[in-house]
């Protein structure tokens, strides 16, 4: 734990002197007595915040009900970016040095994330996870640790955690430390945050066809991509018979083509050749393909089998197909 | 047994006993707030008020349950007699030593899909539809539908999307449970030809107590995609236990002597129509597979 302190003192000095109420001068000068920190921020309004969340102030001595929504609604008329809901955070984490209502501020930054294009973001949840105030859901003595310490705390940590399992996200040395922090070492977040690290390990390339991340933007590269994964041939080739481009059409209208992409292995070459022409080939389709959370649409040229009369054995080696 | 004693008294009488049966019940006392603690019984949908009708009410006086459904047991326990005279399950002793490989479900015949079952998320509320029919030649079941993730508005539900099938429990005579003895077998073997999608295989076996009731073996199913088929040989030493869809600190192997069901799921948040095709599901015994469980069964987590 004394890692954890000596990189808080050199990131946040000011906090962590008013934390240990060391006698170090303040920020205002030396006649400032140092406070400890769970007494009301003296200072709040000479703490500079950004212009937009000014009128938060104003609002508050309004008798309307403000949610924690509004703070991102606010931000959300402009960019929702990962940039925007950072700041957001830091607004709420530098109002309050309680961080009162922090846990339904959490709860509804987890269903924005979405919205903002963050939920895969780790550092985020980091961030997210720095909102908790720190060292003080630690359980201190016996009776606080059987009676599920700051149980609403908890189980906000928990569902972080569980967002960030959904999403297939891995979490790091940053996220341990500050669970620790937080919620002391048998905690149920630390507890969720083991079981993450024990069963992601072990099931993240079970897949025996595993789906290149990311997948490629070009529409031609995804068809060949998944062509030669239906294949089930390596020395199957792809041909690119069409590219997508417009068209001119007589009446003057433009019509996008689009591309057309085949694979074919020596098997099928040889079963084409053997084919007999009165027999009749069908084209079937559109058969989907799913490639994690993109649908691919492809066809399949193939012919009803030979009728026993027509087959002609060849006395050759035959091999066991597989 | 008293389904045997109501089964033999005509149609018409039955409904004059009543009274009798009533007077028999009169000394259980219908529960005024069941006790969920201990027995979880079938599912509650949220948000449905919970049904409390005395055990009395439940009982059904079918008449379609008339002599057909006598003839058919019947006829099931005297094949079940002759089984045994012929060996264990109905083959000879030496069959059933040396046998390597069993096809368990086969479908080959609309009968075949009367074993199973296919529910998706709209029993909470949801907008997944699922449905089951046979494969191009009445050969294979084609499992086929929409998932829909989105979830029910009633306030408890915050996930959703997924659909399944599962097999119903296999029953002897007189709809007496039965189980599958896969002891002298180590893999499953199946010949799917999926869409892409990764489903997943539960297993569930016979359980003791009632805390055990939704215990699930689960292990992943990777399928290709494509129009060839896919041979899938899962050890029975990969299947984690889980309970609810949770998985569990405390892992065991899975017992393979009393197996109830085996299932297929989907829930991989992908919205859109997805298909499965199967061919077959065995059980084989792979001698090469020494492996007895596949993830570590000390205690791995300190004590708190």
């Amino acid at each position: 734990m004394k890692v954890s302190r000596c990189l808080l003192l050199l990131v946040r000095p000011v906090r962590t002197a008013v934390q240990f109420g060391a006698p170090l001068p303040g920020p205002h000068g030396p006649q400032q007595a140092a406070r400890h920190f769970r007494c009301s921020p003296a200072s709040a309004k000479s703490r500079p915040v950004p212009a937009r969340f000014v009128n938060q102030d104003e609002k508050k001595r309004t008798t309307s009900l403000a949610t924690q929504e509004d703070l991102f609604e606010q931000v959300a008329k402009e960019a929702k970016t990962k940039a925007t809901f950072n700041e957001v955070i830091e607004v709420f984490t530098k109002r309050d040095v309680r961080r009162r209502g922090h846990v339904e501020f959490i709860y509804t930054a987890l269903k924005k994330m979405a919205e903002f294009g963050v939920e895969r973001d780790l550092s985020v949840y980091n961030k997210l996870l720095d909102v908790f105030p720190k060292e003080v859901f630690v359980p201190r003595n016996f009776i606080q640790r059987m009676f599920n310490h700051y149980p609403r705390q908890q189980e906000c940590g928990v569902q972080i955690l569980e967002q960030m399992e959904n999403y297939g996200i891995m979490p790091n040395v940053e996220t341990k430390v500050l669970l620790v922090r937080i919620f002391g070492e048998k905690s149920h977040p630390m507890r969720k945050f083991q079981r993450i690290m024990y069963w992601f390990p072990k099931f993240k390339h079970i897949n025996p066809f595993p789906v290149p991340q990311p997948l490629p933007g070009d529409p031609v590269d995804l068809a060949r991509l998944s062509l030669k994964r239906i294949a089930n041939d390596l020395d199957a080739k792809v041909t690119v018979y069409q590219l997508p481009c417009t068209d001119v059409t007589e009446s003057g209208e433009e019509v996008e083509l689009p591309h057309i992409v085949g694979i074919q292995s020596a098997a099928q070459m040889e079963l084409l050749a053997k084919h007999n022409p009165n027999r009749p080939v069908f084209v079937e389709g559109p058969l989907p393909l799913w490639l994690r959370k993109t649908c691919v649409y492809y066809y399949v040229l193939r012919a009803d089998p030979a009728p026993p009369e027509e087959k002609v054995w060849k006395l050759s080696a035959v091999f066991p197909l597989g | 047994m008293s389904l045997q004693k109501i089964s033999r008294i005509p149609a018409s009488s039955l409904l004059s006993t009543v009274h009798d049966i009533r007077w028999l019940l009169r000394s259980v006392t219908p529960l005024a707030v069941p006790n969920r603690a201990l027995v979880q019984s079938e599912y509650r949908r949220p948000g449905q008020p919970r049904e409390d009708k005395p055990p009395w009410q439940k009982i059904k006086f079918d008449l379609s349950k008339g002599l057909e459904g006598v003839k058919k047991h019947f006829k099931l326990l005297r094949q079940e007699f002759a089984d045994r005279l012929v060996g264990p399950e109905g083959k000879p002793i030496i069959e059933h030593m040396l046998e390597q490989n069993r096809v368990i479900w086969e479908f080959r015949g609309p009968e075949s899909l009367q074993n199973w079952t296919v529910s998706s998320d709209r029993e909470i509320g949801g907008q997944s539809e699922i449905y089951l029919k046979l494969g191009r030649n009445n050969d294979t079941c084609f499992l086929y539908g929409t998932l829909c993730s989105a979830p029910p508005r009633d306030g408890e539900t915050r996930y959703s999307g997924y659909c399944t099938m599962r097999s119903k429990q296999p029953l002897v005579s007189f709809d007496r449970k039965t189980h599958h003895d896969w002891s002298s077998f180590n893999t499953l073997h199946m010949r799917i030809r999926g869409d892409g999608r990764p489903w997943m295989v539960n297993i569930a076996a016979e359980t003791y107590f009632s805390h055990q009731k939704d215990d699930i073996y689960s292990y992943f199913l990777y399928t290709r995609g494509g129009p060839y088929w896919q041979d899938v040989k899962i050890p029975f030493s990969k299947f984690f236990l889980t309970h609810r869809g949770r998985i569990q600190d405390d892992q065991h192997p899975l017992w393979l002597d009393k197996i109830n069901t085996i299932g297929f799921t989907l829930g991989d948040k992908a919205d859109g129509p997805f298909q499965l095709e199967i061919d077959f599901i065995g059980v084989c015994k792979d001698y090469a597979h020494t492996e007895d469980f596949a993830y570590e069964v000390y205690k791995r987590n300190p004590e708190v």
